[in-house]
């Protein structure tokens, strides 16, 4: 995938990029808001990792702005120290898709960029969400694994629609907690280990393999083990 | 300043309007004559006549118009007509 | 009034700096915007009888008039004055006045008389009684003339007729002469049948005499007034100043740092003892901030330097002594694990000061508490279940509420985190809310340690840990946290003990306008 970095810190930049590749990305990086409003514009980008506070003249936020403006909607992940929650909100109505403060994990920061690429593509809506032996019938809600019903609560039947639509992705507690739950703070208690648990206990437990596994340092990701 | 100026001004406009009266243009001015040795012996013989009158004259109109003649003589002419009034009107008979 | 800044030297605005500086340690700074030496120098040569903590300057020489006090002493003097003079005037009036009317209508009367007799017995009649009149005359101030066609005197006790008396003005002072001492006299003469004049006057020397004595007294009224208004005028001016100074020397103490300095309360319970008493209290309010801020500040340097230096050591111990490259991930992760840790510290108190700020009430909308809550315990049940903590809630179906739906959603998660954190297993950790006459109240009570009575005012201070806490996880922010959204919500924390255990009660206003300015009130006693 081709990820756009517009960041001015050098270190950060350079971490970023590094990471990105790694991961099997194509990066360009450029650490000005105007060189970085240009390539947006000019180039195609399957997402943009951007910070707020650029030289240049054009900030984070007008870049976005500028970018939305010209019917662009390539998925944006604004990287900022504003860490305020009103900040956060702004960036987010300028028409970013999602937001991380710094300091950051990159584990954290690959992940939801990852899942930003991922909700680009994904523009039709679907019913039925497969893995391997897995399969999730959204419009009955129920959920098959090996052709054997398992019951699951709402939230557990959400928390597996969620690791389901990023199969394959490293998605973190954070990321669950926000996307599943819809809150915008961090437990001093490992209630999501808890609930993944749980899942465990009804979606992998009875079967031979783990679909669920725990990335360290990172989170969860739902993936067939390659053998 | 302004005030203490205007404070002062107040004050002395204030005394100035009570001590500014008529001034009395300069014409002489007018003897009394009812002030004068002449009037006092006249107020004494007229006291004369008229006690002559009377059958009694009190002690104490007497005593006034003797001492009214004697101020008069001693030049102190109103205290002397003073009491020679005061004698006369003791001898009203409405009195 | 001028500008005193305007007459600022050189030297005072060097001074006025040295003094900002020393007051601050230079870490404070000047306030931006506003002209700090020139009104520190303006309160300086004001106040110059106040111990001034910097060297006397050279300062332009005190405008005498631009001082408050002296106008406040000008506008007594002033009153005074007036209130002086309206006295005498009415006295005049009432004295002088009175006798003039009176030898008026006396003057009055005696003409009408004598005019009646004339008419009766023509003028030997006349000169009769007005003989009579002059002989009988006890008082001593009587005086008649009545002259005929040709001006000859035919009877009274003056002189002559006076030269300047025209007909058209019937009343008139005139001076005389009584055994050879001048006076005055108040006259009133008209004509009579067959040329006859008559002049009819009282002696109104005493009248005169009056006169010069009450011009007299106003004056000396006067002069006393204005000596007397003088020394009040520098009274009221002393009083003004030494309250106002001891107000300014007050607030350019704590200009300069000292923050133990109060304004001094005479006892008098008057407005400026209600002035200094506010101000008192605005000055203890300002230092116990301060203790908070210092508070905070030397918690945050304890609290997050021993994160930071067991990273820094990890990671140094581990450059120095790893020998594979297990060992120095290990370190690096844990280093790493370390400064996450600084970090949530630094984002909790951010979040902290963000809602203490208030910044947040533009935020606020109409929110129900009740699914908010059920979530809330969803999620956490199945980490108390875990524990093997019973998990109970009472929450009504409906809990109607305004404010901002994710502070108060991160508040109760404090609480319930601190709950577990603190229970043991197989006790119970209850989630209640209901509605109260003030608003709602959200109870989470658990039968854990609890919080030793000495300890529980503290306990929702920043970075304030108990000691039954010291061994657990945790950053000491997330009662504070949770305090400040029920500030922000116009409700409080109370905890409680709930024997056994911790009972923790936020309560949040049922409906608090957003923007809701603070009433300022000035409390009198």
């Amino acid at each position: 995938m081709r990820i756009l970095v517009v960041e001015d810190d050098k270190d950060v930049a350079s971490f970023v990029v590094k990471g990105l590749r790694e991961a099997g990305h194509v990066v360009e990086q450029t650490p000005n808001g105007r060189d970085g409003l240009f390539m947006a514009a000019s180039e195609s980008f399957d997402a943009i990792v951007l910070d707020r506070m650029l030289p240049g003249g054009v900030d984070g936020l007008r870049l976005l702005e500028t970018l939305r403006a010209q019917d662009n909607h390539t998925p944006v992940l604004f990287l900022s120290a504003m860490a305020q929650v009103d900040d956060r909100v702004r960036g987010l109505k300028a028409g970013g898709d999602d937001y991380m403060t710094k300091p950051f994990a990159f584990a954290e920061l690959l992940a939801r960029v990852e899942a930003l690429t991922r909700r680009g593509k994904t523009d039709t809506p679907t019913t039925r969400l497969v893995t391997a032996d897995l399969e999730m019938d959204l419009l009955s809600r129920t959920v098959k694994r090996a052709g054997q019903k398992i019951d699951l609560q709402p939230r557990e039947f959400r928390l597996l629609e969620f690791l389901m639509r990023h199969a394959g992705q490293v998605v973190t507690r954070t990321m669950l907690l926000e996307g599943v739950w819809d809150y915008h703070f961090d437990p001093q208690t490992n209630v999501i280990d808890v609930h993944v648990s749980r899942l465990r206990q009804k979606v992998d437990k009875p079967f031979p393999i783990a679909l669920i596994h725990t990335v360290r340092n990172a989170g969860y990701m739902l993936r067939v083990e390659e053998a | 300043m302004k005030l203490v100026q205007s404070l002062s001004a107040i004050l002395v406009i204030g005394t100035a309007t009570v001590q500014a009266q008529p001034q009395p243009d300069p014409q002489p001015a007018i003897r009394v004559t009812s002030d004068t040795t002449e009037f006092c012996d006249h107020l004494s013989r007229y006291f004369a006549r008229i006690s002559a009158g009377h059958h009694t004259v009190p002690a104490a109109s007497r005593a006034l118009a003797d001492e009214g003649g004697r101020l008069c003589a001693q030049g102190l002419i109103r205290a002397g007509i003073s009491r020679l009034r005061m004698a006369l009107y003791r001898l009203r008979p409405n009195r | 009034m001028p500008d005193a800044a305007g007459g600022e030297t050189a030297a005072d605005a060097a001074a006025g700096d040295a003094v900002a500086d020393a007051a601050g340690g230079g870490a404070a700074g000047k306030p931006a915007g506003i002209d700090r030496p020139g009104r520190l120098a303006r309160w300086r040569r004001w106040n110059r009888a106040a111990p001034s903590p910097v060297a006397e300057e050279e300062v332009p020489a005190p405008n005498f008039l631009r001082s408050a006090a002296v106008r406040f002493g000008v506008i007594y003097a002033a009153l005074f004055g007036i209130s002086a003079i309206a006295l005498a005037a009415f006295l005049w009036w009432s004295t002088a006045g009175l006798l003039e009317r009176q030898t008026d209508a006396a003057i009055l009367t005696d003409s009408l008389g004598l005019t009646e007799r004339f008419a009766e017995g023509g003028p030997k009649a006349l000169v009769e009684t007005i003989n009579d009149r002059v002989l009988g005359n006890v008082d001593d101030d009587a005086l008649y003339l009545l002259v005929d066609s040709a001006s000859q005197r035919v009877a009274g006790n003056l002189e002559s007729w006076p030269l300047r008396m025209a007909m058209d003005e019937d009343w008139d002072e005139l001076r005389i002469e009584r055994a050879g001492v001048a006076s005055l006299a108040r006259i009133h003469y008209f004509e009579l049948p067959g040329g006859f004049r008559l002049l009819i006057g009282r002696d109104v020397e005493l009248r005169s005499q009056l006169r010069v004595m009450m011009a007299d007294a106003m004056f000396w009224a006067a002069v006393i007034a204005l000596i007397l208004g003088t020394i009040g005028a520098w009274a009221v001016r002393g009083l003004f100043r030494s309250t106002i100074a001891d107000v300014s020397a007050t607030a350019m103490a704590v200009s300069a740092g000292d923050f133990t300095r109060r304004v001094r309360i005479a006892g008098h319970e008057d407005e400026f003892d209600l002035l200094a008493e506010t101000i008192n209290d605005m000055l203890d309010r300002i230092s116990s901030l301060m203790d908070g801020v210092r508070q905070v500040s030397n918690a945050i340097a304890h609290d997050l330097r021993t994160p930071i230096t067991r990273a820094r050591t990890r990671l140094e111990d581990a450059a120095i002594h790893a020998t594979t490259e297990a060992e120095l991930r290990a370190a690096v992760d844990r280093a790493m694990l370390d400064l996450d840790g600084v970090v949530s510290v630094f984002q909790a108190l951010l979040r902290i000061a963000e809602i203490e700020a208030g910044a947040r009430r533009s935020a606020f909308a109409p929110f129900d508490l009740a699914p908010l809550l059920t979530d809330l315990a969803e999620l956490y049940d199945a980490a108390a279940e875990e524990r093997g903590v019973r998990f109970q809630t009472s929450i009504p179906a409906t809990l109607p509420s305004f404010g901002d739906r994710d502070m108060v959603q991160q508040a109760v998660a404090n609480l319930l985190d601190n709950a577990l954190k603190f229970s043991p297993a197989d006790t119970t950790v209850q989630l209640t809310a209901s509605l109260t006459p003030g608003g709602i109240a959200i109870v989470v009570a658990d039968q854990g340690p609890g919080i030793p009575p000495e300890d529980r005012n503290r306990a929702a201070e920043r970075f304030f840990r108990g000691e039954s806490a010291r061994s657990t996880p945790g950053s000491g922010l997330g009662l504070a946290l949770v305090q400040a959204v029920a500030h922000l919500h116009g409700g409080s924390l109370n905890l409680d003990d709930g024997a056994p255990g911790l009972h923790a009660v936020l309560t949040l206003a049922g409906r608090i306008k957003p923007e809701a300015p603070r009433s300022i009130t000035i409390a009198s006693k």
